[in-house]
């Protein structure tokens, strides 16, 4: 298989606090990679770090043959990664089709696919972002990066605070969008067993670090070494 | 068959009945026996003034306390070409004072627009107050102190001069505004245009999507400069005359004042802002020549306090509650 992301004993963080320590790992083409780990251990940071948010204290991202290095983050966005905030960051004064065309970039992602997708989102085309539910957020800022075309998608805890038929509808989509294979997305989530279930890959971090690389497989079947690595009790 | 993204814009935001209102009123007056034109030109000039500083504070957010430098820029670039170079033809003179402000736009907004709230501020304002300074100095080409004067102005397209009482410039300052008005609401109005409101609201989301922040809000800063030389060659050549003061903190005070009133982020805010502050300072300076500021002043802190949206925004509130009360 090809690959398409590749970070090579990254150390980052904000300003001067390094926050990931030698960070490696590389993402498969049309792969998928869960990001698991305790609050506060680096997940949301190495997204930020993919996207170029942060400040690089060392190493390498390479992304579809590129240098990203020094690359800015709209530049990067164009080069094909698209990115879900933890905090959605949808624009307020904008309507939901705002939203999603001041993002669009040519290729297969269109308004009436991302609407097929989030057919909710189309209901609701005409009003503002700050007029939709916390789950309608979520399909929004997904529904906004899908819109760049992206060939790597990177999701911050899209499930977090949303009611269950709400995370229900979204895991759908998400299954969708795996199973339509032209996509590579990396999935940051605290529900352990769910991003174990989704990833046909999983990475856990602890304090900045790298402390398993593998098969989801490997410890979906052992909650203990889960546990261990986790070093709190599993979220359901 | 699906739209393409500019068509949905535009579908949205198609003319509405109520927009053509402001123009109505701005061609009714002209007919007015005892219609003040000068004052009704000096309100058009600043309601494109106010219009070129919306699109930089109200749409994308940049806050400037320096925007009287394009006007200046314009006002003496069509000054000086028309007092030292002899081109008095108006309107070819209005674009060129447009292109200069705004290339003066694209290299001070490469500047400033690095950085970010106090000193963005105070940059913007610096540019200005140096501007000034030059103008000043440079006494022997702008006249200093005493005013640009000796300015001639071919009559409008070969056929109409400007006359005392004001009619042409009138009619010229709201062809002008006119035109400058569909501008900028095709721009507010466009998938540019709704980034920008996406850069005010969270510049790194947009970054993150892939817009590329710096140079859209350069772009911006850039025709909105063009847009206030443009006025500023317009108030040049209805007055014959440029003062330092185009260049003033004082314009660059009073045209956010405007704005403020009127509603920022709403286009025509810029009309309602201009209008409602001149009218005012007319009024006002009859009963107090020395006084009038004060009235401004407590109009201003009364908006600021009560009306957040400046007066279209108590509009807006007016017609939601009697939408309200009639569903």
């Amino acid at each position: 298989m090809v690959e398409l992301l590749r970070l090579e004993d990254v150390s980052a963080g904000y300003g001067e606090t390094v926050v990931l320590e030698n960070v490696s790992l590389a993402v498969e083409a049309s792969g998928t990679l869960a990001v698991i780990g305790r609050n506060g251990v680096g997940k949301t940071t190495l997204l930020a770090t993919i996207m170029g948010h942060t400040q690089l204290h060392g190493g390498a991202i390479r992304f579809a043959g590129i240098d990203l290095t020094g690359m800015e983050a709209h530049a990067r966005a164009r080069a094909g990664i698209g990115y879900v905030p933890q905090e959605r960051e949808i624009f307020a004064s904008l309507t939901v089709e705002e939203n999603l065309t001041v993002a669009e970039r040519p290729g297969d992602w269109s308004l009436d696919r991302v609407y097929d997708m989030f057919p909710g989102l189309a209901n609701r085309r005409r009003n503002r972002g700050n007029q939709l539910s916390g789950g309608e957020q979520q399909m929004l800022a997904i529904g906004r990066a899908l819109m760049g075309n992206p060939k790597l998608l990177l999701m911050d805890e899209p499930l977090e605070g949303l009611a269950p038929v709400i995370v229900e509808q979204l895991l759908a989509a998400m299954e969708r969008l795996r199973a339509s294979g032209g996509l590579t997305i990396v999935l940051v989530e605290q529900h352990t067993r769910i991003a174990l279930a989704f990833a046909q890959r999983t990475l856990v971090l602890d304090r900045g670090r790298v402390v398993f690389d593998g098969a989801s497989a490997e410890l979906a079947g052992d909650p203990e070494r889960v546990a261990r690595l986790i070093g709190v009790a599993e979220r359901s | 068959m699906a739209l393409h993204p500019i068509d949905h814009f535009a579908a949205g935001h198609r003319l509405r009945p109520i927009e053509l209102l402001p123009w109505a009123l701005a061609v009714g007056y002209f007919f007015l026996p005892n219609a003040n034109l000068p004052l009704g030109t000096e309100i058009l000039i600043w309601a494109l003034f106010a219009l070129s500083l919306d699109l930089v504070l109200g749409y994308t957010g940049i806050v400037s306390l320096g925007h009287a430098a394009f006007f200046g820029i314009g006002a003496y670039a069509a000054g000086l070409a028309a007092r030292w170079l002899g081109w008095t033809e108006p309107i070819s003179a209005l674009l060129f004072a447009g292109l200069v402000a705004g290339a003066a736009g694209i290299v001070s907004g490469m500047i400033v627009l690095r950085t970010h709230g106090l000193t963005l501020l105070m940059l913007t304002m610096a540019v200005a107050v140096m501007l000034k300074e030059i103008a000043n100095k440079l006494g022997w080409l702008t006249g200093g102190a005493d005013g640009l004067q000796g300015i001639v102005i071919d009559p409008v397209l070969g056929l109409y001069r400007f006359d005392m009482f004001g009619r042409t410039s009138y009619v010229y300052a709201l062809v002008v505004l006119f035109l400058a008005w569909i501008v900028a609401r095709r721009i507010v109005h466009s998938p540019f245009g709704r980034g920008l409101v996406g850069i005010r609201e969270n510049a790194t989301r947009m970054s993150a999507i892939g817009s590329p922040v710096m140079r859209r809000m350069v772009t911006v800063y850039a025709i909105s400069a063009a847009l206030a030389g443009v006025a500023g060659a317009l108030l040049a050549q209805s007055t014959r005359y440029v003062t330092l003061n185009v260049l003033s903190l004082e314009y660059s005070g009073d045209v956010l004042i405007m704005l403020v009133l009127g509603g920022m982020g709403r286009l025509y805010g810029a009309f309602a802002g201009a209008t409602v502050f001149l009218v005012l300072r007319d009024e006002l300076s009859k009963i107090s020549p020395a006084y009038w500021g004060f009235g401004i002043g407590l109009l201003l802190v009364a908006t600021v306090l009560f009306a957040r949206g400046g007066l279209l925004g108590l509009v807006d509130i007016a017609l939601a509650r009697i939408r309200g009360k009639r569903s």
